[in-house]
């Protein structure tokens, strides 16, 4: 079975049980911390991926990291069935699909909101207020800062894009110029 | 047949006749003709040297007329076929030789009328030739004007197709050029009220879209 099938079923299991338990954010946030743990530690990084080491090891290193952190018992479970199942290896496309799920069943949207220059907190709230009333959802933003942009918000939810920067605003003049 | 045969055998006697009477002559020189010697062979009686002078004539007869007889029987025969085939084939050269000069006399008629309208048949072919030279003639004139036509239609169509490539290609660099040029004035002044002001608007475009 490919990884991407065996990640949705993962997550599908994982959505439902922590929709009952109403722990969907937690969990969510509580793996997305694990993963960035791991991978900002190379060595904790070669213990939990690398199956030279054995799934005891594996097991014990992340229940040693479970009693420092305090996971929440079914983020800690579902780590150490992964690791016993030896589907560790997936948790990224794991998180990725339990996200887009959890986002499904909230009514809420992901958004890339870019800019040359940073925004401020007002202003990124403003932005996010007018994406939540054009898409009628709840919207969760990331900022980028692009400098390509020239000046100006570009706004991207998953295949749709909302371009008020000055490089698109170039861009059309470009197009209206050759038309 | 029997008429040949009767003719042959009287030809036969008197040569057979002709020749004895050569012989009786051949055998005088003193007076009147006598035979010396008629059956005698010199394996008989007669002496070497006159058997040699005065032959057995009367044997050379018989021996001339065995061999008329042999000759007649097998010509009696052969011949009348032979004559009656080599008649038959005289006659069908004739025959032939017959229908050979009916035919030139016929071709020489047929040339003569022809001759005599020749002068009529060359105005006909020079006329022929004249017609059809100058339909030839209108339809090369055709073919080409044709083909000019259609040459310069091509040609006047590739000119436009050029023309409006280069246009285009002209429309596109003209575009990039202003593009960079203002990319690059734009960078050169850009400053902080103006990334508000892009913000301002790009809020009211996403307000005005939610409105809509």
């Amino acid at each position: 079975m490919s990884e991407g099938k065996v990640a949705r079923r993962y997550a599908r299991a994982l959505i439902e049980v922590a929709s009952e338990e109403n722990l969907v954010d937690v969990v969510e946030s509580e793996l997305s911390a694990f993963l960035k743990l791991v991978h900002g530690n190379d060595e904790l990084k070669q213990i939990i991926f690398n199956p030279v080491f054995s799934v005891e090891e594996r097991t014990a290193v992340v229940e040693g990291l479970s009693k420092s952190v305090s996971w929440n018992a079914l983020t800690h479970k579902i780590l150490l069935v992964l690791v016993e199942k030896e589907r560790i290896t997936a948790l990224e496309a794991i998180l990725e699909a339990f996200s887009g799920e959890a986002d499904r069943l909230a009514n809420r949207l992901r958004a890339t909101i870019s800019s040359a220059q940073p925004l401020t907190e007002d202003r990124l709230a403003q932005i996010v207020t007018g994406l939540e009333k054009r898409t009628g959802k709840t919207v969760l933003a990331q900022t980028d800062i692009d400098e390509s942009l020239l000046s100006g918000v570009r706004a991207q939810i998953g295949g749709l894009v909302f371009d008020g920067s000055l490089k698109a605003r170039l861009q059309e003049m470009q197009r209206q110029l050759v038309n | 047949m029997l008429a040949l045969r009767k003719v042959l055998f009287g030809i036969t006697f008197a040569l057979s006749g002709l020749s004895a009477s050569s012989a009786l002559a051949a055998g005088g020189g003193h007076g009147e003709p006598h035979v010396t010697n008629w059956f005698s062979l010199p394996i008989f009686n007669i002496e070497l040297s006159e058997s040699i002078h005065a032959p057995a004539l009367g044997w050379v007869m018989v021996s001339f007329a065995v061999y008329v007889g042999i000759i007649v029987f097998i010509m009696s025969k052969k011949l009348p076929d032979f004559l009656a085939q080599r008649s038959e084939l005289i006659r069908q050269a004739i025959d032939e030789a017959s229908e050979a000069k009916k035919e030139a006399e016929a071709n020489a008629r047929k040339y003569e009328e022809r001759m005599a309208k020749l002068d009529e048949e060359l105005k006909q072919m020079r006329e022929d030739f004249s017609t059809q030279g100058q339909t030839e003639f209108e339809r090369i004139e055709q073919s080409a004007e044709s083909a000019a036509q259609k040459m310069q239609k091509d040609t006047e169509a590739t000119i436009d197709a050029e023309l409006q490539k280069a246009l285009a290609q002209l429309q596109t660099e003209t575009a990039k050029l202003s593009y960079d040029l203002a990319k690059e004035q734009l960078e050169k002044s850009l400053n902080a009220s103006d990334q508000a002001r892009l913000e301002e608007t790009f809020l009211e475009d996403l307000n005005r879209q939610a409105q809509a």
